[in-house]
């Protein structure tokens, strides 16, 4: 009886996926189309790739994911899956090392040349082999210069500054360990990332005496505590930032002294992509000087097309927080070698929310 | 009880239901704010619901997240409740065994379940879009319609069913006319659960998706990089509302089998 009953239940299971596959079907042609996978939302605004189908004829199917990890779990399972993907610094090198990547064909980029030189060559890639720079943001402070000298606090002109007592209450900061205690590392004039133990109970201590002065912990919208006026400054993503002050004008960037983190999200191409002409095709169009300005228009980043400058609109080549300085641009510092100490840090990270 | 205690008891609910459905309010509220940002009130507009319509990559996203909850809804109300009316006619040893293999998708993480699902697709070159998102879905919700159905089936007034084998009705006979129809408002309300569960889920999705299936949740999700807009706001109103639709449905269904059964 056990058996009849296990056989029916298989039958009704096997009957299922089979209408189901019948269902999921009919999408067997693949020549036409390239997949690409990021962040979504308007990471890559659509009204760019509608204006590359329409050139081309060639469709791209946007699979949109939440995180860098994410995407290396997919790549890795599917390889012949996706021909594109745009991954933060980090990702790159470890895509690399783990074999993922296609060396890309520069004789098929040749817009490849409009980069600005000053985001080649990096740590990740030092060859540019695996990766175009697609979109540049930083984090770094946002203030309301009329609040902090209501409080009696001198003006913020550095990390250091965030430290002062008056400043009690008034302080909001992304919330992610490495991020925050890297500020404290800057603030030491240490760099990013220490594993030195020393430096890290140093760090600790130093991370512990900043409690009383934060406010609030806000990964997705910390400008929001410096519009309604909660909190004085914050430490936050420059596309943040730039929403904040678009909200509010008193609000005011501060680049710290100390330094800055740098994101370079970058397109890698899959060693097994199913279509890399079509690829090729697609990197080179989105190199162009007019695409690159609109990108950067529409999603907040800078760009690291350098032809694309002269596109920008004036609202954007006067935003010090978009249109990054040379020397903002020297002060910034990846972060290498997150998974050797994201423990140890979360740790720390812990107990310091807890107290 | 007091006057005291039920006075305490009503403060107590309300500021439980208050707390607890503020967040959900303000996301109305600020469905209808004019200024893109949560951190002022600028005047109400219906612009955010207007964009909403307009946006095809949310619509297409609704409609495969709709499409994929219908499916994974059918599927795990047909194979739950064959496993719980098959859990009637084994011994207890072997019902239990079943009890744990059911449970066992809602206790592993569903990080670990949905990488291993991705690998396990993957050797069985199975291509990823509707089918795998419903497979995945289905994993996860077959349990929640087999613990409402058994736990219906176990209500069941055992003398009907050896008075139908009295009678001479075969096995599928009983299950058929008796034993269904018994359990079917548990079905019902199961599979709207199901329902409700697989529009909701984000992790799994985002590894069963293919590169033209993105689920809602996931994207919505996937925009925290960029900034999520007040679209999103408005979505979720419409959502909420569709939610206690299908919630009071539920209920409904299960309020008019309870009082059929008293009429008995």
């Amino acid at each position: 009886m056990m058996k009849i009953k296990m056989r029916k239940l298989l039958g009704i299971l096997l009957s299922s996926i089979l209408v189901l596959s019948v269902v999921g079907c009919g999408k067997s042609d693949k020549s036409g189309q390239i997949n690409l996978m990021t962040w979504g939302g308007d990471f890559i605004p659509r009204e760019i790739i509608n204006q590359f189908q329409e050139e081309t004829g060639i469709k791209v199917n946007y699979k949109e994911v939440t995180s860098n990890e994410d995407m290396q779990s997919l790549l890795e399972a599917n390889p012949d899956q996706y021909d594109l993907a745009v991954v933060t610094d980090y990702m790159v090198d470890i895509l690399r090392q783990n074999e993922y990547l296609e060396k890309l064909d520069k004789t098929k980029l040749p817009n490849f040349s409009n980069i600005n030189p000053g985001y080649q060559g990096n740590y990740y890639d030092e060859n540019d082999e695996f990766s175009i720079p697609y979109a540049i943001s930083t984090s770094f402070l946002l203030v309301n210069p009329e609040g902090v000298e209501k409080l009696g606090a001198s003006p913020i002109t550095s990390y250091q500054d965030l430290w002062q007592e008056e400043l009690k209450d008034n302080i909001v900061v992304i919330d992610w360990s490495v991020e925050i205690i890297g500020l404290v590392l800057k603030s030491l004039g240490y760099e990013y990332n220490e594993t030195d133990p020393t430096k890290v109970e140093e760090a600790k201590e130093k991370l512990f005496a900043l409690k009383n002065n934060i406010m609030r912990f806000e990964t997705n919208t910390p400008e929001d505590s410096l519009i309604n006026g909660e909190a004085v400054a914050g430490f936050m993503y420059s596309n943040q930032a730039v929403k904040g002050q678009a909200s509010n004008e008193k609000l005011k960037p501060v680049f710290p002294k100390e330094g800055m983190p740098i994101y370079i999200d970058s397109f890698v191409m899959s060693k097994k992509a199913p279509n890399k002409e079509a690829a090729y095709r697609f990197l080179n169009f989105l190199l162009q000087p007019e695409i690159g300005a609109k990108i950067a228009e529409i999603t907040n980043f800078s760009t690291p097309n350098k032809a694309a400058e002269e596109y920008l609109p004036e609202s954007f080549k006067n935003n010090p927080m978009l249109n990054l300085s040379d020397e903002v641009i020297e002060n910034t510092s990846f972060y290498i070698n997150v998974e050797e100490v994201l423990e140890e840090y979360e740790h720390i990270y812990s107990e310091f929310k807890m107290r | 009880m007091n006057s005291r205690t039920k006075k305490f008891r009503t403060v107590y609910l309300s500021l439980f239901f208050v707390i607890l459905y503020i967040p959900v309010l303000s996301v109305i509220l600020y469905s209808f704010n004019k200024s893109p940002s949560t951190a002022q009130w600028a005047g109400f507009t219906l612009d955010w619901y207007k964009e909403l319509f307009n946006d095809r990559v949310i619509t297409e996203a609704f409609k495969i997240s709709i499409q994929v909850a219908f499916l994974t809804s059918i599927l795990s109300a047909i194979l739950g409740t064959a496993t719980a009316i098959t859990s009637m006619y084994v011994t207890k040893k072997m019902e239990k065994t079943i009890n744990g293999v059911m449970i066992l998708p809602l206790l592993v993480p569903e990080v670990a379940l949905g990488v291993s699902l991705l690998l396990f697709f993957n050797a069985l070159r199975l291509p990823f879009g509707h089918l795998t998102l419903v497979l995945s879905h289905s994993l996860f919700c077959v349990p929640y319609v087999y613990i409402m159905v058994q736990l219906r089936l176990k209500e069941i007034n055992i003398s009907i069913i050896e008075a139908a084998k009295d009678l001479g009705a075969a096995k599928w006979q009983i299950i058929r006319t008796i034993i269904i129809p018994l359990v079917m408002p548990s079905i019902i309300t199961a599979s709207l659960l199901a329902l409700a569960i697989s529009l909701d889920d984000v992790v799994i999705s985002t590894y069963m998706s293919g590169p033209t299936s993105t689920t809602l949740p996931v994207h919505i999700f996937s925009m925290m990089r960029v900034g999520v807009t007040p679209k999103i706001n408005a979505l979720c109103t419409l959502i909420l509302v569709g939610t206690f639709f299908i919630v009071g449905l539920s209920q409904l269904v299960s309020r008019k089998s309870r009082k059929e059964e008293e009429f008995k």
